[in-house]
């Protein structure tokens, strides 16, 4: 990366930095009015509609997606190569929402305008053509579609699971590891200077998936070991390949934990729910993503952590939206929102 | 021609039961802009037709769809119009929905026909490497009682993933043969005393088992045969459902092209969209129609409409035209013209129209810089004897021939040779200082042309400022004519005189204090600014003006060249000399004339575009009955 788009995304960065929304800055929104409060965030206008609160909630989401993608925008601006290739694929996570999103609309013969509903408008650099695949009449059709596209692997899955009637769950667990596979692979490419920390930093965020979702995949969903391992991506970081074909192997939650390496093993040992577990990996992941953005010499890394960060206080936001729309406990907003 | 054409909103107010007869009628016209702005939200809350726009959008995926499979082409013409009710509508889209389902199932039918004749060039190319394989393949056919064993593909990406996985049930998955599309791997383990335990993983890795063909155990040749049996089968299968295909769309070719005829006609309340609002029975349509139309559209509505109706029309206001659309000419022999103005952009309502000038200047730059007769025609007969081909840019091809065979004749070159002609004004390379002059004149005349027209543009648009001490105002004009001035009487007397130096000094002070009141930032910043913006201008201009130099220079050029083939061809006996004088004509024509072009272009676009042209126009796109 050259040094005028290492200084352009340094520059930009401290610029954006005051977007971030640490949970101390949460804390006060949840006793304000709640539209006065997120107008900054353009969110009044969807609060004082008249939707349901289902479609309020997605409508807020989509809102706060597109603050996301705008600052995507602008950071990858200076960026050509593998450099803009991590970072247009990190967000890439929101175009495989909208083909798990249509799979599942067609799946559960949903109509068209419901499934459009539930689509993020993405930017034409990450956005899937889904046209053509919301114009699918039915199940065999989308299939046939998405044979016909870059997604052929997934199509030639789901249409098995289609063949024996069976939800499908494994076909959305593949979308997430080719997703995470193409995170580490890109990571690996990216060009000097400081290619460590980018790795590293997507190592940090492979950590916490796998925990969660080893967790998820054994104990909540029953997927056998080899399944369950297949569908996780190794870590440079801990959660390293031989870490992983050892604790797929371990029959509870409670010894996956405490099988867990430093400093996982402390911080999860008395985590007694999947959820609480998620919690505490967010406020550990959200403290060394932080620091890498505070004190990171990689300007690429520290774009990364940016857009981590504003991911992460967004859907904290969200939660708070949500629960406020659903009319939920105080405390239980407090904790969604991880106030 | 120089300014669009004038423009009228109009605002029409009918009965919602009359909008899709009125949109018709507006269709019909082929005057009508639809305006989709949110003007009247508030009080007409509702966007009427909303049930009708999905009946439609669904039943013209279907048709989209089966158009694309049949291959038949739409009706090219339309009868009578008559108005679609949505009841016609959703009949339509339910009988598309229903052809549809019975032209997929010839689309998956081919669909599987390919994948079978993959899988069957795939097992080929196994077939080709079991040798290689050290295992009694028969046992894939019988099986074993305690072991599993399977051969399959997997996308290469996710092999080593999955030989890891499997390896924790006992599995191994051994390669043997690979592609960049897929890895043929033979797997191995510990048959399962219940269910299939690996079926899971191999499913999410994208495994694909490959059956084989029970010959294979012990006679490949007759493996080879069956494969090519299948294969000759699969070719058959495939024609056989393509016959059936053609002779399906023949049985429905009627009804497809009525459906397209309906879909055509409903169409135009469907492109409405936003541009008509209503609350409760009454409608209203907003849009822009070319005052010329006004009166037409009045009748037209008149003759349609059964119900009350009233169609308001105003000029646009002045903050609104950034949203007015703009006619471009449909001159024919000015279509390849347009397209190149419209490579920049599309003129602002209100702007002037840069075709015309666009046009005139074009031929004439292009001429003085590639002035040759014989190159001149020859330009013209490639344009015309490739007219089929190139379509509307045979004018092109033409008016520059023309041009740059005109410009031969004044500078007396035929295919570069310089005395055949007499000059009928002068050769180039006879004065280089004069033609110097005459590109830098033309240039000044070019630039100043600009101005002026920048100037008109911005007090149209009002906007009075801009016109006065914008880069391209009448200030700015003024120092760039008193410099003109001043650098000529300091060339001819020895200082800038009197005048220009008041002038030129006046003008830049204004300028100064201009962008010193524009621009807000702490003393140090300002003052740098304001001095870096006056020296752009200031260069700008000096610069803009030598960039016409180029005009000599590719005069010069074209002689220079010529003499180049000249010098080349007399080293040569009589057939090299003339093979080489046709040969360096020809490099000449391609190189030259393509660098001509580009630099014609750059000289319209940077030095003059830029100046007037704000591009950011929108183009006049009314509704339409088309199929």
């Amino acid at each position: 990366m050259d040094p005028a788009a290492s200084a352009y995304l340094n520059g930009r960065i401290s610029a954006l930095s005051p977007h971030l929304l640490p949970p101390t800055r949460l804390e006060p929104l949840l006793d304000r009015d709640l539209s006065a409060a997120l107008a900054p965030w353009g969110l009044a206008e969807v609060l004082e509609s008249d939707l349901p609160p289902r479609a309020k909630n997605r409508a807020a989401e989509h809102r706060l997606i597109g603050h996301l993608l705008a600052d995507l925008e602008i950071l990858v601006r200076p960026l050509s190569g593998p450099a803009r290739e991590l970072l247009v694929h990190w967000a890439r996570k929101y175009e495989l929402a909208n083909l798990k999103a249509l799979i599942r609309g067609k799946w559960h013969g949903l109509a068209r305008a419901a499934i459009e509903a539930d689509l993020f408008a993405l930017p034409a650099t990450i956005g899937l053509p889904h046209e053509t695949l919301l114009d699918a009449e039915d199940v065999p059709e989308l299939l046939l579609r998405l044979e016909q596209g870059p997604y052929r692997t997934f199509a030639l899955q789901a249409r098995r699971a289609f063949e024996e009637k069976r939800e499908p769950f494994a076909l959305e667990g593949a979308i997430d590891r080719h997703y995470n596979t193409g995170l580490a692979r890109r990571a690996r490419g990216v060009p000097i200077p400081h290619p460590f920390e980018v790795q590293h930093l997507v190592g940090d965020l492979l950590d916490q998936f796998d925990i969660q979702w080893l967790l998820r995949y054994r104990f909540r969903y029953g997927l056998p070991p080899g399944e369950a391992y297949y569908l996780l991506t190794p870590s440079t970081r801990i959660m390293t390949r031989e870490r992983l074909l050892a604790l797929v192997e371990l029959d509870s939650p409670e010894a996956v934990t405490a099988a867990l390496p430093p400093p996982f093993d402390h911080l999860l040992g008395e985590a007694d729910t999947i959820s609480e577990v998620d919690r505490r990996l967010e406020g550990y992941i959200q403290e060394r993503i932080e620091g890498r953005l505070r004190h990171g010499l990689s300007a690429l890394g520290r774009a990364l952590a940016f857009l981590v960060l504003r991911e992460l206080g967004l859907r904290r936001l969200l939660a708070l939206v949500r629960g406020r729309t659903l009319g939920l406990d105080a405390q239980l907003i407090r904790f969604a929102a991880g106030v | 021609m120089f300014t669009p054409v004038s423009m009228r909103h109009v605002s029409i107010q009918i009965l919602k039961e009359d909008l899709p007869r009125a949109s018709l009628a507006l269709a019909e016209s082929g005057a009508f802009h639809p305006d989709r702005r949110p003007l009247h939200e508030r009080e007409l809350p509702r966007v009427p037709g909303q049930a009708y726009r999905q009946v439609f959008h669904r039943a013209a995926t279907r048709l989209d769809k089966i158009t694309r499979l049949t291959a038949l082409a739409a009706p090219r013409g339309l009868p009578s119009p008559w108005v679609v009710e949505q009841t016609e509508l959703e009949a339509l889209d339910e009988r598309l929905g229903r052809l549809w389902a019975e032209a997929s199932t010839f689309e998956a039918g081919l669909h599987e026909v390919e994948q079978e004749l993959h899988l069957i060039g795939q097992l080929e190319a196994a077939l080709e490497n079991f040798a290689d394989l050290d295992l009694d393949l028969g046992l894939l056919h019988d099986g074993l009682r305690f072991m599993d064993l399977r051969i399959g593909l997997v996308p290469p990406a996710n092999l080593p993933q999955l030989q890891e996985a499997l390896g924790l049930s006992g599995h191994l998955a051994k390669p043997f043969r690979s592609t960049d599309e897929a890895v043929y791997v033979l797997i191995v383990g510990p048959k399962a005393e219940r269910g299939d335990p690996i079926q899971s993983v191999l499913d999410a890795a994208g495994y694909r088992p490959l059956p084989l063909p029970p010959e294979l155990r012990d006679a490949p040749d007759r493996a080879r045969a069956d494969l090519h049996r299948r294969r000759k089968e699969q070719f058959e299968r495939r024609r056989r459902l393509q016959d059936d295909l053609h002779a399906w769309a023949r049985t429905h070719a009627d009804e497809l092209e009525r459906a397209h005829i309906v879909l055509a006609l409903a169409r135009p309340f469907v492109d409405l969209a936003d541009a008509a609002r209503g609350d409760g029975w009454f409608s209203l349509i907003s849009g822009w129609v070319p005052e010329p139309d006004l009166a037409r559209i009045r009748e037209t509505l008149a003759d349609t409409l059964d119900h009350p109706h009233a169609l308001e029309a105003r000029p646009p206001h002045p903050d609104e035209r950034p949203f007015v659309p703009s006619i471009m000419p449909r001159v024919p022999w000015l279509a390849p013209f347009v397209t190149l103005v419209r490579q920049y952009g599309i003129p602002r309502y209100g702007e002037v129209d840069p075709t015309l000038l666009f046009t005139a200047s074009f031929i004439l730059m292009f001429g003085m810089m590639f002035g040759d007769l014989g190159q001149g025609l020859v330009f013209m007969g490639l344009g015309w004897a490739l007219r089929r081909r190139i379509g509307p840019f045979t004018h092109f091809m033409l008016a520059a021939g023309a041009s740059s065979a005109l410009f031969g004749l004044l500078y007396g070159s035929v295919f570069g040779y310089e005395h055949i002609l007499p000059a009928l004004w002068i050769s180039p390379m006879s004065d280089p200082m004069y033609m110097l002059g005459v590109a830098l004149i033309w240039g000044i005349g070019f630039i100043c042309l600009g101005c002026l027209i920048a100037i008109r543009n911005r007090i149209v648009l009002g906007d009075w400022r801009d016109a006065l001490f914008g880069n391209n105002g009448a200030v700015a004009l003024a120092f760039y004519l008193s410099l003109l001035a001043g650098g000529l009487h300091l060339a001819r007397e020895g200082s800038p005189g009197a005048l220009p130096a008041a002038v030129g000094g006046g003008a830049l002070a204004l300028l100064a204090w201009h962008k010193w009141r524009e621009f807000e930032a702490p003393l140090g910043e300002r003052i740098l600014v304001v001095f870096i913006e006056l020296f752009e201008t200031f260069t700008g201009y000096v610069s803009n003006t030598l960039s016409f130099l180029r005009l000599a220079a590719f005069a010069l050029n074209h002689v220079a060249l010529a003499v180049a083939v000249f010098t080349l061809a007399d080293m040569m006996q009589t057939t090299g000399h003339w093979i080489t004088v046709v040969l360096g004509n020809v490099f000449i024509l391609v190189l030259e004339g393509g660098i001509v072009v580009i630099q014609t272009l750059r000289l319209e676009y940077y030095e003059g575009f830029s100046r007037f042209f704000s591009g950011d126009g929108h183009p006049f796109r009314p509704l339409r009955l088309s199929t």
